[in-house]
């Protein structure tokens, strides 16, 4: 009969009451999965499997083998970016490849974040924390675990913030925009000329990309090059059954196991620190400093440029796919109805995804001493 | 202009807060490492009794009089056990601030970088293509003249 009631003593013991505050933050992860619709195919397994490792006397069960089998060696992450390169068309910036500029710019604020966070914490925790702001949980995931190793305690705060404010990208940038920008500006029309780009192209983009980046970061090559090879089945034209399993599969398979196995980091002993409260911050500050990097930036270039850029299109530059394009093209909208930016801000939204991913491997380069 | 400087405003506030908060984090759990770590050396050395020692994950353990166990490690943190429970203290440290902050430059020069020579590769490709395509159209209305 003991066996009944021996575990549930021990959540009157030690930490026992940390374990309930833990259950808690799980049911409202899964409450704003479903009830608001943000990120449900991550927050809610997170907060299934917040509830489960949070059970008094869980040890070593299938949640930690997953962990071991595809996050410590990060196989997961790595696995869905296949999946992620293979549902993205790089048509709106193949046919105009200057907006990319602009996904570079969006990266300010992983840089920034490092750097305030290196204040209060060491060096490969700044960087792990600066890289919520790539605003892609894959590349998060990946670079955390490169630097943190599987003993760290924050990689669990690290990917709720990460996912948090992917899906709260439409209440973080509206505001940040309106303050760097003026009516007027925000009313700059840029009109699209549709420019066919040949398959040649498609093809021979995400292998350049990968050439590139690889001998520029050469850590940047495991993501960059497992997004380009997605890229590459669905624009080849010969796989469409592996393109098709790639995008939808095999993408919401490792979610699954993505998403429920990350929350093994979210034990009590690990989630409920001070420092868990000042990375949500940090997160938020990073995102808050990409959006003001990339609207900055195009503001800047208009001072040269004859032909004036809507400098709201920099925001779209952070690489929650497609969110922040089209935050920013019904923005646009809201100020002109005629005034259509989404192939516009959907192409600089692409770029970031790429800008994100070679800002995950120079972090993990200037970090390589640090490497767990 | 006006907006510019909001911008500031707004960000200096909020890096004044993170300070604030991280003091008050560091003042809650009372925590100072090199001085417990001088502490048990003396106390160490005074009655002979070894109470400090390092377990089986490295961690070096300080054990004081009152048996509560501080572990005390080489990096800037430090724990303190509170009824079982540990919390990790957030210390203030400017010093890798300037390293960071290289890092941050030299980064956004590097993506900078990385971008443009992207561009000026798709820019070539579709040169090239659009070349080849002339070249292509050209042909065929060569023969079928």
């Amino acid at each position: 009969m003991q066996i009944l009631y021996e575990n549930i003593l021990l959540l009157f013991q030690d930490g026992g009451w940390q374990r309930i505050v833990m259950w808690l933050i799980g049911a409202l992860l899964i409450y704003l999965a479903i009830k608001k619709d943000m990120e449900p195919t991550l927050l809610l397994p997170m907060g299934f499997g917040a509830i489960i490792v949070n059970i008094p006397a869980i040890y070593d069960g299938a949640l930690s083998t997953l962990f071991r089998a595809g996050i410590s060696n990060e196989l997961f992450p790595l696995i869905l970016f296949i999946g992620i390169g293979a549902m993205i068309d790089f048509g709106p910036i193949l046919s105009n490849p200057k907006l990319m500029i602009f996904g570079a710019a969006a990266q300010f604020g992983i840089f920034l974040t490092f750097s305030l966070a290196s204040m209060f914490f060491t060096l490969p925790e700044a960087a792990s924390i600066g890289i919520i702001g790539a605003a892609d949980g894959p590349t998060a995931i990946v670079v955390a675990q490169k630097l943190l190793g599987d003993a760290s305690t924050i990689t669990g705060a690290i990917m709720v913030a990460a996912y948090s404010y992917m899906a709260l990208v439409p209440v973080i940038q509206p505001p940040i925009i309106k303050l760097l920008t003026t009516k007027k500006e925000r009313l700059i029309r840029m009109p699209y000329k549709a420019k066919s780009v040949s398959k040649t192209t498609r093809i021979l983009f995400p292998i350049i990309i990968t050439i590139v980046a690889g001998l520029v970061a050469p850590e940047s090559i495991d993501l960059l090059g497992f997004l380009m090879f997605g890229n590459l089945i669905r624009e080849c034209g010969v796989l469409n059954s592996l393109s098709e399993t790639a995008q939808k599969v095999l993408a919401n398979l490792i979610t699954i196991f993505l998403g429920i196995t990350v929350a093994t980091q979210m034990t009590a002993d690990k989630f409920l620190q001070p420092a868990t409260l000042l990375i949500l911050g940090l997160g938020l500050v990073a995102f808050i400093f990409d959006t003001v990097g990339g609207v900055l930036f195009a503001k800047f270039l208009n001072l040269f440029s004859k032909t004036k850029i809507n400098p709201m299109i920099g925001a779209a530059g952070i690489s929650a796919f497609p969110m922040a394009g089209r935050v920013v093209h019904k923005m646009g909208l809201k100020e002109d109805p005629q005034n259509f930016l989404l192939m516009h801000s959907i192409g600089v939204n692409v770029s970031g995804q790429i800008a994100s991913v070679i800002a995950g491997g120079l972090i993990l380069s200037f970090m390589s001493g640090f490497v767990a | 202009m006006k907006n510019i400087f909001k911008i500031i405003l707004l960000t200096v506030a909020f890096v004044m807060l993170l300070s604030a908060f991280s003091t008050l984090a560091v003042a809650a759990t009372d925590a100072d490492p090199e001085a417990a770590t001088e502490a048990t050396t003396e106390e160490s050395k005074k009655d002979g009794v070894d109470r400090f020692y390092t377990d089986e994950e490295g961690n070096h353990i300080l054990v004081l009089e009152d048996g509560k166990e501080y572990v005390v490690n080489a990096e800037e943190r430090a724990t303190e056990e509170i009824e079982g429970s540990k919390i990790v203290a957030i210390k203030f440290d400017a010093s890798n601030l300037g390293t960071s902050l290289t890092y941050m430059w030299q980064g956004m020069l590097c993506i900078f970088i990385v971008i443009a020579v992207i561009i000026l590769s798709v820019v070539v490709m579709n040169f090239l293509s659009d070349k080849a395509e002339e070249r292509k159209k050209l042909h065929e209305s060569e023969e079928n003249n």
